[in-house]
């Protein structure tokens, strides 16, 4: 707490339940005298390095909770700024979202498909420019089969 | 870098108000998310985040099934969207390849949204960026969004089918930046020559114009032959241009058009290279998934020990079923269907598998009764007749015991069969060697009549096999593999799979008396451990008699036989020597 100082004060932590903060614990206790990492070293937008997923075996052990206490654990990284532990949250869910279909996406996060049925296969498909180059292309079809038939004839 | 920036921000705002509690009042309600859509400073992400609250995200009610499905998976108070502020959100997807983004995309409005944003390109950059092999880089004039569609979409531009097949949209027009079915594209876009020929004299022979070529295809129906495609939009376009230029200005324009037609043809070519290296290993993915889900649905229904039993390529083919072998997600109602049929495969396996087991089994058993005998022979008289494993495993009692004993029993060992041999063999003996002599006087009896059982000894009195015709002498018939073929006799029942398989039929009696070969030295190799047995046969030097049997022994080596022969006193004669190995 290098902003506050030292303090005989308590410091109030609102946005944190007492199990997620001795989750936070748990895992600040094990990784104690680590060094930290650079600060905003690999976080750049423009950034274009593979960045992997691979996780520690005893962080994958420590983040295996339910869904619900995962993004708990999450937002107190982010709130107490423990960019290892919020790096470690991040790429779980990433993993969790790694190689499914949209449906198991929506299962997994307990949404519902909001797209309608004309939605899901033509709008997503079909980008903007495409949709009017094939509306200009759609009047020329009954041309374009007589010509294609003449040249099949030849 | 909105994410460190935000998480400062509301760190400062924490810091302060709990620092001065007097003038912050109330300590900050609500969660982090509500603080992030305050004003940060930080434009990009508040934006985002309004949008995500603008467009919240629905969520489904949790049914009692979906619990029974996934007991982990609470009713949660927390959702990706509603609750984690965006730029954490991006920084989850900042670990995605671009295709998983695009799945992410095709979920949801509010995914579909953010990730169609401008704002979101620097994410699909770096999406990109986790494949392995990274995609080319987005053509010109095209946004990531439409870029992701056309790298990782599945439906026709045209007509929204979806899938492979005879009309289907397996690769993108690359040129065209579209994506469609055969049909679609054989009805939207003119035949290439067709085209051309409409086009100015000027430059239509100057390969300046789009095309794109559907490579044969062979179906069902028959062969669907290659053809080239033309554009007429971006000919129009290309035409307007040309008759735009002056005069002197249109012959660079057609040099430069060359050249760029060239490029999209290069371009078009890595995008096809990425995109059929990507479809692999996709397709391959989701066999894997697929896969996984056969094997997890088929272990829940208690055939785990069976499937961790299955060998590679049965699992393989198990995987690979041909109802099973789609690159698609295992639906419920499609596993309804596999299932009786995926048991059945099993359950045959499992048969398969108990019939080999128990022939791998039995086949040891019998080996290890094979050394045990050949070990216990190794010491016996060889001037008389001696059994071979098939007459032992023609006994009931070693039938019962060889095929009957409970795989888990591991004592029939060779050390077992010794000493039950060693009980076994005196009394068994004791009436099977009268009656094989028996049966040789009788073969010798058919020609000699008045033969007895010591002329079956004498050197004259050789034998022919009726199969091989391979001279031999008492009791050398008894080592003879003929005898032991198992069409010469059908032995009992029970082992005759193992006998066949294994040539360990009872001896039985396949030579006849002749008299020709009356003078050799005939060496085969019987089945013993490292030894051969030589049957020495010599006649003294009067002719008339034979004292063959005296030399009659084992000897381990060549160098022995050649010992034997230096020191006899007989004057031999090596007529034969007939090696079998």
């Amino acid at each position: 707490m290098k902003n506050v100082g030292e303090s005989d004060q308590p410091i109030p932590l609102p946005n944190v339940s007492s199990s997620v903060l001795k989750k936070v614990l748990e895992y600040c206790e094990h990784h104690r005298g680590e060094p930290l990492p650079a600060p905003d070293a690999d976080t750049s937008q423009d950034d274009t390095r593979k960045r992997t997923t691979d996780i520690s075996e005893w962080d994958q052990k420590f983040i295996t909770v339910d869904q619900e206490m995962l993004f708990e654990i999450i937002l107190a990284a982010n709130y107490l700024d423990i960019k290892s532990l919020l790096d470690v949250g991040c790429k779980t869910v990433a993993n969790m979202i790694k190689g499914k279909t949209p449906e198991e996406i929506r299962k997994l996060f307990n949404i519902v498909n909001d797209f309608t049925p004309e939605e899901e296969v033509r709008l997503l498909a079909l980008p903007h420019s495409y949709h009017q180059l094939i509306l200009s292309f759609w009047h020329h079809q009954a041309q374009i089969k007589k010509e294609n038939e003449w040249a099949e004839d030849r | 870098m909105p994410r460190r920036s935000l998480r400062i921000s509301e760190k400062a705002s924490t810091t302060s108000s709990t620092l001065d509690p007097a003038t912050s009042g109330k300590p900050p309600a609500g969660s982090v998310a509500a603080n992030s859509s305050q004003p940060t400073g930080n434009k990009k992400a508040s934006r985002k985040r309004s949008r995500a609250e603008r467009l919240p995200t629905k969520r489904r009610k949790t049914t009692l099934d979906d619990l029974e499905e996934d007991p982990s998976h609470e009713q949660g108070k927390r959702a990706l969207l509603e609750d984690i502020p965006l730029d954490i959100v991006f920084e989850i997807f900042s670990y995605l390849d671009s295709g998983d983004l695009h799945t992410l995309s095709r979920s949801t409005r509010d995914f579909r949204d953010i990730l169609k944003d401008k704002s979101a390109e620097f994410a699909w950059r770096r999406a990109h960026a986790n494949w392995d092999k990274p995609p080319p880089t987005v053509p010109e004039g095209m946004d990531e969004f439409s870029y992701a569609e056309l790298l990782f979409g599945v439906h026709c531009y045209i007509c929204g089918r979806q899938g492979k097949g005879k009309d289907g949209c397996e690769s993108p027009l690359w040129t065209f930046q579209m994506r469609c079915c055969r049909a679609c594209a054989h009805s939207t876009f003119p035949l290439f020559h067709v085209l051309k020929r409409k086009q100015p004299e000027q430059y239509r022979d100057e390969d300046i114009l789009p095309r794109e070529v559907l490579e044969r295809q062979y179906t069902l129906e028959g062969t669907i032959p290659r053809c080239q495609l033309g554009n007429t939009a971006m000919t129009e376009r290309l035409k307007e241009e040309f008759d735009a230029l002056k005069t002197e200005d249109r012959v660079p324009w057609i040099i430069a058009m060359r050249q760029r037609r060239k490029t999209i043809f290069e371009y078009a070519g890595k995008c096809n290279d990425w995109y059929l290296t990507m479809s692999r290993i996709r397709r391959q993915r989701m066999l894997e998934r697929r896969s996984t889900a056969i094997v997890k649905n088929l272990k829940e229904l208690g055939l785990q020990e069976e499937i961790d039993k299955m060998n590679r390529h049965s699992l393989q083919d198990l995987v690979q079923f041909k109802s099973v072998d789609h690159t698609k997600v295992l639906t419920d109602q499609e596993w309804q269907s596999l299932e009786p049929e995926l048991v059945r495969y099993i359950s045959e396996y499992k048969s398969r598998r108990l019939k080999l087991e128990k022939e791998a089994l039995v086949t040891q058993r019998c080996f290890n009764l094979g050394k045990a005998l050949d070990q216990i022979l190794a010491n016996a008289d060889h001037r008389n007749p001696l059994p071979g494993h098939g007459d032992i495993l023609n006994d009931p009692s070693f039938q019962d015991l060889v095929i009957d004993t409970p795989a888990e029993d591991g004592t029939l060992t060779e050390d077992f069969f010794k000493s039950r041999l060693a009980e076994f063999l005196p009394k068994f003996l004791e009436h099977w060697v009268p009656n094989k002599v028996q049966e040789m006087l009788a073969v010798l009896q058919k020609a000699i009549p008045t033969a007895t059982v010591s002329d079956l000894h004498l050197a004259a009195s050789t034998f022919t096999c009726t199969s091989c015709c391979q001279p031999m002498v008492f009791p050398e018939m008894f080592h003879h593999r003929c005898c032991f073929r198992w069409s010469c006799q059908k032995p009992q029942a029970r082992l005759a799979f193992y006998t066949e398989r294994l040539s360990l039929s009872p001896w039985i009696c396949c030579v006849e008396y002749s008299p020709t070969g009356s003078e050799f030295i005939y060496m085969q190799r019987i089945p013993l451990w490292n030894a051969f047995v030589f049957f020495i046969i010599a006649e003294d030097t009067d002719g008339s008699s034979c004292a063959g049997q005296e030399l009659f022994g084992i000897v381990k080596t060549r160098i022995s036989l050649t010992v034997i022969a230096k020191g006899d006193l007989w004057s031999m004669r090596l007529v034969k020597i007939h090696k079998l190995s």
